[in-house]
């Protein structure tokens, strides 16, 4: 079967003392196997709701997800929430302890993905010596260790300047790519969306609820990235 | 290979380190010049306000009576004692409270209002409770330590980074793993600080303890000396803390630096 993840008529309603706030509205789509898929949408339209509703972190209001047996899905954040405390190599192993899953295979799983992404060398530095696009490379490598079927990227390149965005971002584009996962990336930068995905959805202010959705079928990102600009700021 | 700018540099430094110790040492020189010389010329009553020599004599007579190392190895011996125990009892609840969500809520208003007591307060009901002993000694010293240290230890585990507690759980971290991953080692700059202060704390509550009631210790001659006005007792005692403040600060920056590596 394609099909990874399957979200049917999800809401998600807050509540606080003064009120409730309503993050996601009836949001249904599918996701299949070698999906790369942006969500796009104004600040506070909760995308990052979506994220941790389908990670687990939070349970939904209405709705389902449906996901398939044994999925695994691998989070990473907007800053890369390395641990000071640890070395490079101490913070890939972090999920693996966790899941009680340090067999010999994991590990030399991590060894290979840190030689190939040029870290081993790294491995026994503690991270506050690496820099930014360093550390997402350990962040995004902590993640893929647990061998996930769909990674979740929460804007994850937001904390960096403007050449380092693009050249991470095409890193870690390229991981993904290589190492077979499926990737939901939360952004709301247009022209990230269109260069690392293939489809992406636009999601309207709060409640959201998805406006439309486009599927990137040639290079004409301009064309794409008018759209969006549209349906994003356009009254 | 060390560059000639950089032997200089590390020079400099240290020479600058020698100058401020020099200093150091040489105001306290001045003082106690000060002090014998105006008690000398009568300027100031040497029997309410002593004198260096006066205090001298009274460490050399302490020691010859083998009364010195008594006192101060019985006050030494209960801020251990009330240091080790405040800081494993105040790790141990924050922990607790930290697991327990409502707990903490519960105890909240209680921590801040017992932290807010003058604990001297508590005094004579703790002699009454505990006996005109060694015990209550301690347990007024735990009474000023324990609270402090939970209240910043429970503060620093819960302003731990919500989104790292979300990272654990999305490789499904249960709490003790959150506890053990996160929240402990993630914190342990902020439990050495809170042992550090707690050095202080047991120091004073040690102190106010033997003032209330003892019978050996740094703070029973200093309320000894000033129940028979022998003011040179008095003196001795604080010159006595404030070697034991030294010995206690060497301590815990030796401890400090071990952790540090």
């Amino acid at each position: 079967m394609n099909n990874l993840l399957e979200v049917k008529n999800l809401s998600k309603t807050y509540y606080t003392k003064e009120k409730e706030i309503k993050a996601l509205d009836n949001i249904s789509f599918k996701i299949n196997k070698d999906d790369y898929i942006a969500i796009i949408g104004p600040s506070g339209s909760g995308k990052s709701t979506l994220l941790s509703l389908l990670s687990g972190n939070e349970k939904e209001t209405c709705g389902n997800i449906i996901k398939k047996d044994n999925l695994k899905i691998g989070y990473m954040f907007q800053s890369d929430l390395l641990f000071e405390w640890l070395t490079v190599y101490e913070n890939c192993l972090l999920g693996l302890k966790i899941s009680n899953d340090l067999t010999k295979e994991n590990i030399s799983n991590v060894i290979r993905l840190l030689k190939k992404y040029d870290l081993y060398e790294f491995k026994d530095n503690y991270p506050k010596s690496l820099s930014g696009g360093m550390r997402q490379r350990v962040a995004l490598i902590r993640t893929l260790v647990i061998k996930p079927d769909i990674l979740l990227l929460d804007e994850p390149f937001s904390k960096l300047d403007y050449q380092n965005r693009l050249i991470v971002s095409s890193d870690v584009i390229n991981i993904i790519k290589n190492e077979k996962i499926s990737l939901i990336l939360v952004t709301h930068d247009i022209n990230e969306a269109i260069r690392m995905c293939d489809r992406i959805i636009v999601f309207s202010k709060r409640p959201s609820v998805i406006k439309k959705e486009y599927i990137i079928k040639n290079d004409d990102y301009q064309k794409y990235y008018d759209m969006i600009w549209n349906d994003l700021y356009e009254k | 290979m060390k560059s000639k700018g950089y032997i200089n540099y590390l020079k400099r430094k240290r020479n600058y380190a020698i100058k401020v110790f020099l200093t150091q040492f040489f105001l306290i020189i001045l003082f106690l010049i000060l002090w014998q010389f105006l008690t000398d010329k009568k300027i100031i009553d040497s029997f309410l306000l002593s004198s260096p020599k006066k205090v001298y004599n009274t460490i050399i007579s302490l020691y010859k009576d083998n009364n010195l190392f008594n006192h101060i190895f019985i006050t030494f011996y209960e801020i251990i004692i009330s240091f080790i125990i405040g800081n494993i009892l105040g790790l141990l609840i924050s922990s607790i409270l930290w697991f327990n969500k409502f707990l903490s809520k519960v105890f909240d208003p209680f921590l801040t209002i017992i932290n807010s007591l003058p604990k001297v307060a508590f005094g004579p009901l703790i002699i009454v409770c505990f006996g005109a002993n060694i015990n209550s000694i301690i347990i007024m010293s735990l009474l000023i330590s324990l609270i402090i240290s939970i209240i910043s230890i429970t503060n620093a585990f819960s302003s731990s980074d919500k989104n790292k507690i979300k990272l654990l759980q999305s490789f499904g971290a249960n709490k003790y793993q959150i506890y053990k991953y996160l929240i402990l080692p993630g914190n342990k700059n902020k439990i050495i600080e809170t042992f550090k202060l707690n050095i202080s704390m047991c120091f004073v509550g040690t102190i106010m303890g033997e003032l209330l009631v003892s019978k050996e210790g740094i703070g029973y001659l200093i309320i000894y000396g000033s129940q028979i006005f022998n003011m040179n007792l008095v003196i001795t005692g604080v010159v006595l803390l404030i070697i034991l403040t030294i010995i206690l600060y060497i301590i815990v920056n030796y401890f400090e630096k071990i952790s540090r590596n």
